[in-house]
């Protein structure tokens, strides 16, 4: 079965990629034979297509769509730790050779190259081919975006406005490798944004929500979708009362799934192996050691089924998997591309990611979660005396080098005497990842993952990945509110 | 034998020529009509660079980009419909064409959907001084990249490359509707930036510094560029604590009080204004800064990072106040938001022109250390590491890294703080604004003081 998928993936990426343009595969060994002139270690052509489409609502009114399509190959070479890259949206011979001419000069002439261990294929298929764009007729897609703003006015009279977007994309992307080794993907996307105004006696709120994933149009079911809404209106209906936020630092409690952002800033990026090579990030050279009370396991997993960071093979062909990364607080690795692993002298695991074919791999999450601890969440705030309950989060950073991570909150409430109370308005929130990670003292036994809308960027690139974890408490926070204790 | 030449000149030429876009834009204007549109306009973007990053001497990446685009939006009536694509084969245009007008016939009808009025169109474009290319060859990029590590390790002690950029990019928009209106403008970008990583006894800490410009001899001197970043990372590495939350005066360096500027044009431009989702969204006409501020727009600056001839819809912008003496007279308007707002477009589709916040006050003495002593005691925001406002009521937080300062003196460095407050408050509270003045893209300031913020530590 799994086989099958792979193979076919292949073949379907050559017919759609290669064949239309006369690219055979004597042509692919030509070109990768002219980078192998110099004495390159490491070499990769990558093809792709993207098509997308998007659909938005204002006030009722679908008022805008549109559609891209987006093609072309990017080939780099590598000599050692150095990087020669070049890409076209010319898929042609010309220009495939012309990019073999530039790239291989980053190596004196010269024959060096060895083929590297072969990757496994996935033992499952992630997710399926299906075309988003092509499942419904576009009258289908501007009936979903009505009636969002048809069940979300219905929620409550103090809805003075909603707007929804609905993004649709299919890539399909080919590697082949100096060895010749080639491998594909085929990656359906689909993504609902909504977001809400309401008002009250003049006073304005915003609220904005999502879901998504590399499914079909089953994600967006009527269950599902009036619970997202309804918990999107509620949210700005509350941020109407919200009191001004405490500052200084206390302990807080995180609720399960989106909020698992958290973990992704705080420490996610600090495990990938290209800051873990150069030594930069405040993780580096600690495998082995405590960085976490024990209970505390974190794994990055790229195999679950139609979640929106999962993939079947990563942008270099190998094979996405569970990698733990701390497992009972002990750090157990970094996640890797081709490069940081062959560096660093471990095996990938499969986080080779890129934007498209225009910009280089790099270490990458796919979903990011911590797995189950024993409390109930009830338990948990019942613990804190004085402190801040965050129910959900905006967006957040991370500086790699000192772990100082930020995020805002977006719903979040006062714990008094372990009882939620009243409302709090959005606070920055700070720490240092691994400070935090020590200080995680609680952790839930309601593992949630987002509900597939979180988007990373790195070094100017944007890849979809997940996020997710049960209710947490960290000890202490810095909460930047304008109350003064 | 063969050889390669190393470093070959990059090419300045792009994969098509204005002659070529001019006959693509007329064929695809022509098919649009063809399959229904009543109404069309094309964009055609093209860009070629070179960018080297090293790190320690090693060539991290080498990338040579080529890329072009089409960006085509049909009208029929006042339905609309947008295609991008980067396949400019016959049939593969003819597609994207018909993919457009069919999307028109699915949207919904929207009033304000159309092309710019003719009387708002650009007249003259390509004449603002933006087109310097660099012919500069890979070899004499990484010797570039290689005297800004020299920089950085001239800081001090501790001091090394995270990674230096040398960048040399060229791009060009040619733009065509139904209605008969092309215009067109070339531009050129460089760029050189470090960054620089200060260790000590296991502490770490980054920091950056670049300089851009339209014209490679206008750049900082690369050794220049290093060593600011080098001292940037050397002067904040040793932290102390921020023990508990005050009230206090607060100094924006002037890299930091651009923040501040980008805050005023997310709040006046375009969709949060006619949504209502800004707290500025009703206040033109009113006093929003204190008396004593100004912002101004001049979007033809010769050789002007935010420079350009017309925007999205093919319109100029002009030369204005859009504060003046703490008056907000301005928003930053596509043509559509315009329509909606019955007033009209300001050229600011693809962002605003060079925008400058300045004082009545500011005296010419007014540099970064009588800033510091003007703050007295409180605190200095050199990074921003997170939050920013909330635009439907101006609810700010975020977190940062600076300095505390006591008596007139910088005391120590601190990280991990955060400052809240309203952005309304604070535009009003502006104290005095540095005659230390920096420029990053569309934005220019001095350092600001601003009057008491909410400071939190641990």
């Amino acid at each position: 079965m799994s086989q099958t998928g792979t193979t076919t993936r292949l073949v379907q990426a050559k017919q759609q990629l290669l064949e239309p343009y006369g690219i055979s595969d004597a042509m692919l060994h030509d070109v990768m034979g002219r980078v192998l002139m110099h004495r390159i270690d490491y070499a990769d052509l990558y093809v792709q297509s993207l098509r997308q489409e998007s659909w938005s609502m204002e006030n009722g009114v679908v008022n805008f769509g549109s559609f891209n399509v987006d093609q072309g190959f990017g080939l780099r070479a590598i000599e050692h730790d150095q990087t020669a890259f070049a890409y076209s949206q010319h898929i042609d011979l010309k220009h495939l050779r012309e990019a073999a001419k530039s790239v291989r000069t980053i190596a004196k002439q010269g024959w060096l190259a060895l083929p590297e261990p072969v990757p496994g294929q996935p033992e499952a298929i992630h997710f399926s081919a299906g075309d988003p764009l092509l499942i419904w007729d576009s009258a289908e897609k501007i009936n979903l975006l009505e009636k969002i703003n048809r069940l979300t006015r219905a929620l409550d009279p103090r809805v003075v406005q909603v707007t929804a977007s609905l993004g649709l994309s299919h890539s399909v992307n080919f590697v082949m490798r100096h060895d010749f080794y080639q491998a594909a993907d085929i990656r359906p996307m689909l993504l609902l944004q909504i977001g809400v105004i309401v008002e009250q006696r003049g006073v304005r709120e915003s609220a904005s929500t999502g879901m998504g994933g590399r499914g079909d149009f089953t994600l967006f079911n009527d269950e599902d979708l009036l619970i997202t809404l309804r918990t999107m209106v509620d949210s700005a209906l509350i941020n109407l009362e919200a009191v001004a936020a405490p500052s200084g630092g206390m302990p807080i409690v995180i609720a399960a799934g989106w909020p698992g952002m958290l973990l992704h800033e705080a420490m996610g990026h600090g495990f990938e192996g290209d800051y873990n090579r150069l030594g930069t990030s405040v993780y580096s050279g600690r495998i082995g050691e405590r960085v976490a009370p024990p209970g505390v396991n974190i794994v990055d997993d790229g195999t679950l089924q139609g979640r929106r960071g999962s993939l079947n093979t990563d942008d270099e062909g190998h094979p996405t998997q569970c990698t733990t990364l701390i497992e009972d607080g002990i750090l157990q690795g970094y996640m890797h591309d081709s490069l940081s692993a062959r560096l660093m002298k471990l095996p990938p695991t499969g986080n080779g990611r890129r934007q498209s074919y225009a910009y280089l791999p790099m270490p990458r999450m796919t979903n990011t979660f911590m797995r189950n601890g024993q409390y109930e969440p009830e338990e948990i705030i019942a613990s804190v005396k004085r402190g801040l309950f965050l129910a959900n989060l905006g967006s957040g950073q991370v500086d790699i080098v000192s772990g100082q991570y930020s995020f805002q909150t977006a719903l979040a409430y006062l714990i008094e005497d372990g009882k939620i109370t009243a409302p709090v308005k959005g606070a920055t929130l700070t720490g240092k990842g691994p400070e935090t990670l020590q200080q995680i003292s609680m952790v839930g036994n309601d593992l949630a993952l987002d509900r597939g809308i979180a988007t990373c960027g790195k070094s100017g690139q944007n890849v979809p990945v997940g996020v997710g974890q049960p209710t947490l408490k960290v000890d202490n926070l810095i909460v930047g509110g304008t109350r003064q204790r | 034998m063969m050889t390669d030449k190393q470093g070959a000149v990059m090419p300045n030429t792009f994969a098509h020529s204005r002659v070529q876009l001019s006959d693509l834009a007329d064929s695809v204007i022509r098919l649009a009509l063809q399959e229904g549109a009543s109404d069309a306009q094309v964009v055609f973007n093209e860009s070629t660079g070179l960018l080297i990053e090293m790190r320690q001497g090693r060539l991290k990446t080498r990338t040579r980009a080529s890329q072009s685009s089409m960006f085509l939006t049909v009208y029929r009536g006042h339905h609309q419909g947008t295609t991008r694509s980067t396949n400019y084969s016959p049939a593969s245009l003819r597609e994207t064409v018909q993919a457009a007008c069919r999307i028109a016939g699915y949207t919904g009808e929207d009033r304000f959907a159309g092309l710019a009025a003719e009387h708002y169109l650009c007249r003259k474009s390509d004449h603002l001084d933006l087109w310097h290319p660099w012919d500069i060859d890979e070899a004499s990029a990484a010797g570039l990249a290689q005297r800004i590590e020299a920089g950085i390790v001239s800081a001090g002690d501790g001091v090394v490359s995270d990674g230096v950029t040398v960048h040399s990019g060229l791009s060009d928009c040619f733009m065509m509707d139904s209605r008969g209106f092309t215009c067109s403008e070339r531009q050129s970008n460089h760029l050189m930036g470090a960054r620089a990583l200060a260790s000590k006894q296991g502490r770490s800490l980054l920091d950056f510094h670049f300089s851009s410009a339209r014209q490679a001899q206008s750049l900082m001197i690369p050794e220049d560029i290093g060593h600011r970043a080098g001292c940037g990372a050397l002067a904040a590495l040793d932290t102390l604590p921020l023990q508990g939350s005050r009230r206090c005066p607060v100094l924006f360096d002037a890299k930091c009080a651009l923040s501040l500027l980008e805050h005023l044009v997310q709040a006046t431009s375009d969709s949060v204004v006619y949504r209502r989702n800004s707290f500025l969204a009703n206040r033109l006409g009113e006093d929003v800064f204190s008396h004593h501020v100004s912002v101004t727009e001049d979007p033809f600056a010769p050789q002007g990072l935010a420079s350009r001839s017309f925007d999205g819809d093919g319109v100029s912008g002009t030369t204005r106040q859009v504060v003046e003496q703490g008056a907000l007279t301005g928003f930053f308007l596509s043509a559509y938001a315009a329509r909606h707002l019955d007033r009209v477009p300001t050229g600011s589709g693809w962002g605003p022109g060079n925008l400058s916040l300045t004082s009545s006050l500011t005296q010419k003495g007014d540099d970064f250390a009588a800033m510091v002593k003007k703050l007295h005691s409180g605190l200095i925001v050199t990074h921003f590491s997170g939050g920013g406002p909330r635009l439907i009521n101006g609810d700010y937080s975020r977190s940062l890294r600076g300095f505390w300062v006591e008596e007139g003196e910088i005391r120590y460095a601190v990280d991990g703080v955060t400052v809240a407050g309203n952005l309304g408050e604070m535009f009003r509270n502006i104290v005095a604004i540095g005659s230390d003045v920096t420029t990053q893209g569309a934005l220019t300031s001095g350092s600001v003081l601003i009057d008491h913020l909410q400071v939190a530590g641990r």
